[in-house]
């Protein structure tokens, strides 16, 4: 299944026009031109890492393998998808690769009305964080 | 989903006050030769020079129904004579991924404590630090699945509460590195056998390790791998690189929250104190040594 586009496009919408207004220890700005993403709940319930969808180092399955996605997956926005992958930001800044039919819609597990920002986080990664 | 059987143990279990050693008993074993050379009377003490090498103490583990278990000399000690160099307590509030600990040092803890008295536990003391795990956090890992014992149970089970993919993903991490350990494991589902259990733990706890590190935690603690072993791989990730301040429900499903007794507004911060509390001084040890 894929990403419904006018999912991403609300959400993007929400995620660059919201003011972050209680910054959390350690968020250092908003990260532009990306969203959040969720894993599918199949793959949330993985208990075995390595039956994860892998990050790649490119939009193809012989690629690289750089690591594994956590729960939330900050995907480039506009979304850039080439053969059934889509670019994704990892923690350190690196740019990464992951099967589109594994990602979701971003939302909080309970529900809530809250927004998850991609940020860039005091210790130099890319972060989320959770804006109420 | 790893559903936290016991909400509270007090590890305060002390060591047995026999004159066992510890798993790197030489210091201990050299007391209680001190202790009985002590005990002796003094007739007719005649000074006598050393030839040769000095005698040396070769601990061994009496356990009931067990061959005695040698230990060799130069074995690890996991209760150094300086607990200040393995690492301060946690900082329950603080941020994820904070570095804490003592840079990969080994030292006692309360889980410890707890862990050693089994009769497994001296042996997963000695394979935890053949592969590069702080035996301490493997023990406050069986502190807080179990209170170290050897529960049955359904989908997980066992002293350290292993679902069955788990346990064999984290046997091949943890014989990868050091091979002999499968002469220790049963064959088959060994989840039920804490031997086993305990080897595959401590494999499963590596690749939590090497997971933070790969986003960004550069030397996880116990606290920091601790959301990794009791959710999934995915979601323990997430809230280990959290801010304090979010919901641990944006991060962990409704039914996880519940297995978990989580409170419903339940910080990431609140639920990291909760958990430090529960294995105190190993919270902010390092897990790989």
């Amino acid at each position: 299944m894929r990403i419904s586009l006018g999912s991403l496009a609300v959400f993007a919408l929400a995620c660059g026009l919201m003011s972050v207004t209680a910054h959390a220890q350690g968020v250092v700005r908003p990260v532009p031109g990306y969203i959040c993403t969720l894993l599918s709940p199949e793959d949330l319930e993985l208990t075995v890492q390595s039956e994860l969808p892998p990050v790649l180092a490119g939009p193809s399955p012989t690629a690289e393998r750089l690591g594994f996605p956590s729960e939330i997956v900050i995907v480039k926005w506009p979304r850039h998808e080439v053969g059934g992958y889509i670019e994704m930001l990892r923690a350190n800044g690196q740019t990464g690769w992951i099967e589109a039919s594994h990602l979701r819609p971003w939302h909080s597990m309970d529900n809530a009305n809250v927004k998850c920002v991609p940020s860039l986080l005091s210790n130099g990664r890319v972060g989320t964080h959770i804006v109420r | 989903m790893k559903p936290r059987l016991f909400s509270s143990h007090a590890a305060s279990a002390a060591l047995s006050p026999r004159c066992r050693p510890g798993p790197g008993g030489v210091a201990a074993a050299t007391a209680c030769a001190v202790a009985a050379l002590a005990a002796v009377p003094a007739f007719g003490q005649v000074a006598v020079t050393l030839n040769g090498p000095p005698v040396q103490v070769r601990p061994y583990v009496p356990e009931p129904g067990l061959p005695n278990v040698t230990i060799p000399l130069g074995t690890l000690n996991p209760f150094p004579s300086d607990p200040s160099g393995g690492g301060s307590p946690g900082d329950p509030g603080g941020g994820g991924g904070s570095p804490g600990g003592g840079g990969g040092t080994v030292a006692p803890s309360d889980s410890l404590s707890t862990m050693i008295i089994q009769p497994w536990g001296i042996a997963a003391v000695a394979n935890a630090q053949s592969i590069g795990v702080n035996p301490s956090a493997l023990a406050a890992t069986c502190v807080l699945e179990s209170g170290c014992q050897n529960v049955s149970g359904g989908t997980y089970t066992g002293a350290f509460q292993m679902g069955l993919a788990a346990y064999t993903d984290g046997l091949a991490t943890a014989e990868s590195i050091n091979s002999s350990l499968a002469s220790q494991v049963v064959p088959g589902d060994g989840r039920s056998d804490p031997t086993s259990a305990a080897i595959a733990a401590a494999g499963y706890l590596i690749q939590g390790a090497r997971a933070l590190q790969a986003n960004g935690i550069a030397n996880p603690t116990v606290l920091d791998v601790r959301s990794y072993y009791n959710f999934t791989p995915s979601v323990g990730i997430q809230v280990a690189v959290a801010s304090p301040d979010d919901p641990m429900s944006s991060y962990v499903s409704p039914a996880m929250m519940q297995a978990n007794r989580i409170a419903p507004n339940e910080t990431v911060g609140q639920w990291r104190a909760a958990v430090s509390a529960k294995i105190g001084t190993a919270a902010g040890q390092t897990v790989m040594i």
